[in-house]
């Protein structure tokens, strides 16, 4: 995670839809994140691994391994346990939802959403920053 | 003393029998003596000698011929009598010996002639309720064969005592006859033993349940138990209905809608962020193209609401016939005698008793198969003398179960007995994970802190009530929805007005009270409304009632009329009754139609599910009409108190719950003509089974109504403006 507090937060995108990464990059850089994204499931843990971000934006339905499934590897994962997973779902069902929060998300977003939404979710789990 | 003829013909045979012997001998002696043949002994010593010999033998001669007389005609009497008493009724005693015995067999003969004749009679009454029991046989026979629905009456050993065509068709038995056969071999008997001793304790009617035979059919079944002279139940017919066609379009149209909901979520939400972004950048310098843009911004939250609502999860659940009400401690008993049966020892696992009362709408069978397979699995991995658990917990609108365990099991490994199949000899092999899905839940494993196990969501038996819960209520993480319009949803309230009911005990008259529930005339009614609160502007807009009489529900007495609510109708009541603004746009108001109703209902006793939440929006209109209050007028019965009192507060309640119980066809729910028929139908079958409880009287129903108490959830009540 970024150690130095000045520096900014740094949010990991997983999702395969492209205009949703375009739409979500955009919002965050300019709401003052640094952002990075991966397009499936493995390429995503990877990337949780490699650069240790602030919070993880996850889609569920993903290539290759599925949102849940990253998740229970990060929450398995002592190392990456801590990181906050907003889990980010086409999927609004209750029980979709129990399942991402059970698995250890720290919340969760339904498609469609509002930016505002994206927002306060990553607002939320992040720490309180001076 | 009446001589007998054979007693004389004795009496001379035996006078002759000494006299003969004696004249013969007398003149031997009398020759002997002239002849002097006397006087010397030896002569003398031949004389006597001979004499004795001779009638010696002249008395057996005798004796033999007599003998054989009356020997040879008994003899002859008793083997007639054998014939006409066994193999030749016809066969009569022919003795002609002039005598008694002659008159003996003469009485036998007669004897015989009157039992031929009696015999006859017999056979005739015989014939003829044999061919009535044919006749209604082969009446039965073709009622069964013309029947699309398949019948079978089985004993409750499952042994088939009678099962139509259909029957055999839909339990997948081919060409060969059920007659004999065992249920068992075909559907689950698990599942038949759970419904027949609930109609042993419950004293219902009916129930009804979903079969699943080999061969991937679904059978919506309503069993009625039969019982013997004890009332013990030994046996039940079950009506197979096979909704395997619908139940998979229904499947297969939902898993269409849910991709295309879903597939529509991703652009959209794409349309509504980016177009957001760009309003935010402010980067469109012209006034015109803002306005383009904020239009198209406009249209994409629009579409996100209609979206949100129209992706409410339509549970599988719903398609009829599918799933049954089950508690969640019958699943659990059922599962552990599953366990028992496979040979583990199901002792060990721990259940939670005070979860045992929370409905479920599952498929038992499919279900209990599930977690029999994940707890062999944690049995198998627990640590030695680790405990081992099946636990439920509500999760807002759906039911948690837990099956874990102490011990350790890599989570990969978790998820992938999920995949295993459940039923691997199955026509369709399905994992648990599958059955799981079909139930619209989801399931995964987990491991924490030295335990591991599985959880998977299944539906609750209430339909969802209000808005969805909160975050909190869930795992007490945040739950952010990506629509910020509030929550339409709302609902019938969880609302019953003792105050009602007392103001309305009183004015029942003693002699109303007094009168037997199945000899009055009942006015069943339902009211579709704009919204919750009569008293904040929320009016009816739909009215119907359906008369019950003589204890039928009189399908030509019916009322059902729209209502004019003179304010608009919110678009999330029309989603839910299907009554626009146009539809009542030229219908009469309330106080039109109410003044109708009541000539209609006049009467009557008013029933109704929940009917006081009816009667707050039809009380203000009688009021205007310078009625006096309704439950003046007319006593009121509500079928959700009744029903609680015969069953109980733990099972559900509402309407549909109930109907299912009672095996009632539910009538386009959300109609008030269609919600009174369902109700209706409850109502006669309530009063049998408050009859069986001693509650025959409307003063009883209304005392039995008073007794039962609002209960805390989950016993819901439904939702419905």
């Amino acid at each position: 995670m970024s150690a130095d507090p000045m520096a900014k937060p740094r949010v990991l995108i997983v999702e395969d839809e492209p205009h949703i990464v375009l739409s979500l990059e955009f919002l965050l850089q300019r709401a003052g994140y640094e952002t990075a994204t991966a397009t499936d499931g493995d390429e995503g843990l990877a990337l949780v691994r490699r650069l240790q971000p602030d919070v993880v934006l996850l889609d569920i339905m993903l290539p290759k391994r599925n949102g849940y499934a990253v998740c229970q590897a990060i929450k398995a994962d002592p190392g990456l346990r801590a990181i906050p997973v907003i889990m980010l779902s086409a999927k609004g069902q209750e029980v979709e939802v129990l399942k991402g929060l059970e698995l250890g998300a720290a919340s969760y977003v339904t498609k469609p959403f509002g930016n505002a939404d994206i927002l306060e979710a990553i607002r939320a789990v992040l720490p309180a920053r001076p | 003393m009446r001589s007998s003829r054979l007693g004389r013909k004795l009496a001379v045979s035996v006078l002759l029998l000494f006299l003969i012997p004696t004249v013969i001998a007398g003149a031997v002696l009398v020759r002997l003596y002239r002849s002097g043949g006397l006087a010397d002994p030896s002569t003398l010593a031949l004389a006597v000698g001979v004499g004795f010999v001779t009638m010696i033998v002249y008395l057996g001669l005798v004796t033999h011929s007599l003998g054989q007389l009356l020997v040879r005609t008994l003899e002859e009497i008793q083997l007639g009598t054998e014939l006409m008493a066994t193999v030749n009724p016809n066969h009569r005693l022919q003795i002609r010996t002039g005598d008694e015995l002659q008159a003996l067999a003469g009485e036998i003969n007669r004897m015989a002639d009157r039992m031929r004749d009696a015999h006859a009679g017999l056979e005739a009454e015989v014939a003829g309720a044999t061919r009535g029991l044919q006749l209604e046989r082969s009446k039965l026979s073709a009622v069964l064969a013309t029947l699309g629905e398949g019948v079978v009456v089985a004993t409750t050993e499952g042994r088939i005592l009678l099962a139509n065509l259909a029957a055999q068709e839909r339990l997948g038995a081919g060409s060969v006859t059920l007659l004999g056969r065992s249920l068992y071999d075909f559907v689950d008997s698990e599942k038949i033993a759970h419904f027949v001793a609930r109609l042993r304790t419950s004293g219902g009617a009916t129930e009804r349940f979903s079969l699943h035979p080999a061969g991937g059919a679904v059978l919506d079944t309503v069993m009625t138990p039969f019982a013997d002279g004890d009332e013990r139940i030994i046996g039940f017919v079950l009506v197979l209905r096979d909704v395997t066609s619908p139940v998979r379009s229904e499947q297969a149209r939902q898993r269409n809608l849910e991709q295309t909901l879903r597939e529509a979520r991703a652009p959209l939400s794409s349309i509504r962020s980016l177009s957001e972004s760009l309003l935010a950048v402010g980067a469109l310098g012209e006034d015109s193209s803002k306005r383009l843009l904020e239009a198209i911004h406009e249209e994409a939250v629009r579409l996100t609401g209609l979206l949100r609502d129209v992706a409410e999860p339509a549970s599988l659940a719903s398609v009829p016939g599918r799933f049954e009400t089950i508690g969640v401690g019958d699943l659990t008993a059922m599962t552990l005698r599953r366990l028992r049966h496979d040979g583990v020892a199901a002792d060990a696992v721990e259940v939670d008793a005070g979860a045992a009362t929370l409905p479920l709408r599952v498929e038992a069978s499919a279900l209990s198969g599930v977690l029999v397979r994940l707890l062999r699995a944690v049995l198998a991995r627990r640590r030695p003398d680790g405990r081992v658990w099946l636990r439920a917990m509500p999760r807002g609108h759906v039911i948690q179960l837990d099956a874990g365990g102490e011990g350790e099991f890599p989570l990969l490994e978790l998820e992938a007995r999920l995949d295993d199949p459940v039923t691997p000899g199955a026509a369709r092999p399905a994992s648990a994970r599958d059955i799981v899905r079909e139930h619209a839940g989801e399931a995964w494993g987990y491991t924490d802190a030295g335990c591991f196990g599985f959880r998977i969501t299944v539906p609750g038996s209430v339909p969802a009530v209000g808005p969805p819960p909160s975050p909190a209520s869930l795992t007490g993480a945040g739950l952010l929805s990506g629509s910020g319009e509030g929550d339409p949803g709302g609902g019938r309230p969880d609302f019953y007005d003792f105050s009602l009911l007392d103001a309305m005990e009183q004015h029942v008259r003693p002699a109303d009270r007094a009168r037997p529930l199945d000899e009055l005339d009942y006015v069943v009614l339902d009211t579709e409304t704009t919204g919750l609160e009569p008293d904040h502007g929320d009016r009816i807009v739909s009215l119907a009632g359906v008369r019950i009489r003589g204890g039928a529900v009189k399908g030509g007495e019916v009322f059902d009329a729209l209502v004019n609510p003179e304010r608009s109708i919110p678009p999330v009541s029309t989603r839910l009754h299907g009554i626009t603004d146009a539809m009542v746009a030229d219908k009469p108001p309330i106080d039109v139609v109410l003044a109708e109703f009541l000539r209609f209902a006049d009467g009557a006793v008013l029933v109704g599910h929940q009917v006081w939440f009816d009667l707050r929006f039809l009380g203000p209109a009688a009021k205007r009409l310078g009625l006096p209050p309704l439950t003046d007028a007319h006593p009121v019965l509500d079928t959700l108190p009744l029903s609680e009192h015969v069953h109980g507060p733990l099972e559900g309640h509402d309407l549909e719950t109930v109907a299912a119980r009672f095996g009632v066809a539910v009538h386009g729910r959300h109609s008030a003509l269609g919600d009174a028929l369902t109700t209706a139908g409850i109502f006669v079958r309530l009063v049998e089974l408050l009859r069986k409880r001693g509650v025959v009287t409307l003063g009883q129903a209304i005392g039995a109504s008073r007794r039962v108490r609002r209960r805390s959830p989950p016993g819901g009540r439904e939702a419905t403006p």
